[in-house]
């Protein structure tokens, strides 16, 4: 990752914002597709912005590869739900991108409740010269109809087409916190804070029920789920996250149910680390399977680890996001700071991990050189093909010349969802309402 | 005794917090609640655990009158039991009674509120009465329940002792509600009449607390 970590060698483009300033526009998802050349936005107010990178032009290099607007979509409604007397957010909480198999682009999308299957379709022909209609569209009268033709297709300005293909509806009684595509392609899962249900793409009817841990007497509810994901290349296997800390690997071979995990992930607590906020701090808030399928990236309130999935007594790699706030738990209690759930993200190769954290920060880690890196997303720090400057956040000693201290750190500023590029160092950052995506490109220069 | 204040402190934050979470778009986070429930459960055993010290020397000291004490908790448990069965319910059922009821917790609600978390960790003065009010699941109290329960009617009620009391003592608190810290004469009169550890009359000082955390629900 030394390129990322050495300024020098980074150049940055820098995606137009939206200086928008209501709550609808806040981001709460972001997801690029398999191959990197899209990526998707979700926001509060039930919208998807999807974005496409350009081909690289060999005429100007070095605007290669930005990211422009695609096509946007209203993809929720706010609902009400009449029994509970409850109003259904509209907030988009995940999308997921379908392995392309053919012309079109498939996107899963979810609110709290429903998921819906999009189709996202490039038009850039239509047919002209129709026997019965104008141009208009409007019928001709028969009369002047006086000999045939056969349509012709003329090129258009290409036209983006979004629609709706599936909706899988009425299966979830608490909140949707995750859906995950199968390596089969023909299946999903989603996931809600006591229940995971698996779907087949084509049918919207019905679900199995494979994970359920509600119990039966609620007052002994201890942990709920917080994430779910299926391995990246067994279609049996899947793991999910618990507030408690734990992880389950599940194979579905085992059982219908699988209640009963396959292996169980957790690290015993430190007992001298107790404190009335334990128990919420080491809730996990993402779970990511690496691409290679081998190990585990999970994100609790102060830290990352990565699992090898054939060690479960403790994660193999600890990384500290900002531990500066240990000793402030009880006021991150108090302004509610201390329930945001971070995402967490691989790079392409596994090497770098990459999660978010206040005052816009986000954080690095080289898993091979065990270096790290603080970085900001602000306009400020931010100009187009500007080189990205490490911060560091002083916790007393000596402090540095721009060093920001903790208790100037702004936590209404909060990176909650990143998204790496499948393949490239593409990273894309999603602070409130600005989405910023970050290149890396090694000069050519450089050695 | 800092722990103590900031315990309670803790608490009162945390109820407010649950109350609040019920006015969210989208309805109440279930992962939310719990962790909230976790936060107050820990700052409960903790106040609970220093109660005790201070009790066990004011013991010595003091011998108070349980009666009071016994009452006065039956009422600091009863209060936010409501609150309890609002928040508990499930969001399978209609919680459209909930924004009505978020200030009227204090109307008696039916046998403990029937809602009421059993605490995660048994508070060791268990008292016979509270065991009364131990709700069976099926009896969740539905906010059309509560909606067609009238202060002072006791038809609906099941006819438990805490209950009487409860009606009794209603008038009082519908002022304020109890566990807020502001009423410290009445922590102070419940700490004055501390006596035993595993009597009856320890209620006094540890129903806040665990009151506070059967507010926590049940989902």
């Amino acid at each position: 990752m030394g390129e990322d970590i050495d300024t020098r060698k980074i150049n940055h483009s820098f995606l137009r914002d939206h200086n928008y300033v209501t709550e609808a526009d806040i981001i709460s998802t972001v997801e690029f597709n398999q191959t990197g050349e899209l990526l998707a936005t979700g926001d509060k107010g039930g919208r998807v912005v999807i974005f496409q990178r350009e081909p690289e032009s060999k005429n100007e290099p070095h605007c290669q590869g930005e990211y422009n607007v695609y096509s946007t979509f209203q993809s929720h409604e706010p609902e009400f739900d009449y029994l509970k007397s409850l109003e259904i957010e509209e907030k988009i909480n995940k999308i997921r991108w379908l392995p392309q198999q053919n012309a079109a682009h498939f996107l899963l999308s979810t609110n709290d409740k429903t998921i819906k299957l999009w189709k996202v379709s490039e038009r850039d022909k239509r047919p002209e010269g129709y026997n019965l209609k104008d141009e208009e569209g409007r019928l001709k009268g028969l009369s002047t109809v006086t000999s045939l033709q056969v349509p012709v297709l003329m090129p258009m300005d290409l036209m983006v087409e979004v629609s709706p293909r599936r909706i899988f509806a009425n299966a979830h009684t608490y909140h949707v916190n995750s859906i995950s595509v199968n390596s089969d392609c023909e299946t999903y899962m989603s996931a809600d804070d006591l229940r995971i249900n698996l779907w087949h793409l084509g049918i919207t009817d019905r679900s199995f029920n494979i994970v359920d841990i509600k119990p039966a007497n609620m007052e002994e509810l201890t942990e709920v789920i917080t994430a779910a994901e299926f391995h990246p290349d067994h279609c049996n296997l899947f793991v999910y996250s618990s507030s408690k800390g734990t992880l389950r690997l599940c194979d579905m071979r085992a059982s219908a149910l699988c209640d009963k995990h396959s292996k169980l992930f957790e690290e015993p607590e430190d007992p001298s680390n107790r404190s009335f906020f334990s128990e919420i701090i080491s809730s996990i808030s993402d779970v990511k399977f690496s691409h290679s399928g081998r190990y585990l990236l999970t994100r609790d309130y102060l830290t990352v680890n990565v699992w090898d999935l054939n060690m479960e007594n403790k994660p193999i790699e600890t990384y500290q996001v900002h531990d500066y706030l240990r000793s402030k738990l009880c006021s991150l209690y108090e302004n509610d700071c201390i329930f945001d759930k971070f995402e967490c993200a691989w790079n392409g190769t596994d090497s770098v991990i990459m999660t978010g954290a206040y005052n816009n920060f986000f954080r690095m880690f080289d898993r091979n050189t065990k270096r790290d890196v603080t970085l900001e997303a602000s306009r400020e720090s931010s100009k187009p093909r500007a080189v990205l400057k490490p911060r560091r956040v002083c916790t007393g000693g000596k402090r540095r010349k721009d060093d920001i201290s903790v208790d100037s750190l702004d936590f209404t500023k909060k990176i909650l969802h990143t998204a790496w590029h499948p393949a490239e160092n593409i990273i894309a950052i999603a602070a409130t309402n600005n989405l910023y995506i970050f290149q890396d490109k090694v000069s050519s220069e450089m050695h | 005794m800092e722990l103590n204040a900031e315990a309670k402190r803790i608490m009162a934050l945390s109820l407010g917090k649950l109350y609040s979470s019920r006015m969210h778009r989208g309805g109440m986070k279930l992962h939310r609640s719990l962790q909230l429930s976790l936060v107050m459960r820990s700052a409960r055993d903790i106040y609970f655990t220093a109660k005790l010290e201070s009790d066990a020397e004011a013991a010595g000291r003091q011998p108070g009158a349980p009666g009071e004490d016994e009452e006065v908790a039956m009422v600091t448990e009863a209060v936010p039991a409501q609150p309890a069965g609002q928040a508990a319910a499930d969001p399978q059922q209609s919680e459209t009674g909930t924004e009505a009821h978020t200030e009227t917790e204090l109307s008696p609600e039916p046998s403990c509120a029937p809602a009421v978390t059993q605490p995660l960790t048994e508070a060791p003065s268990n008292v016979p009465a509270r065991t009364e009010c131990k709700p069976k699941p099926a009896q969740i109290v539905t906010p059309a329940d509560k909606e067609n329960t009238s202060p002072g009617s006791g038809s609906a009620v099941p006819a438990l002792a805490s209950d009487r009391h409860t009606r009794k003592r209603r008038g009082n608190s519908a002022a304020e509600p109890e566990f807020l810290p502001s009423k410290k004469a009445r922590m102070e009169q419940m700490k004055g009449g501390e006596s035993g550890l595993h009597s009856g009359s320890c209620r006094g000082g540890v129903s806040l607390a665990s009151a506070l955390f059967r507010t926590i629900v049940a989902f």
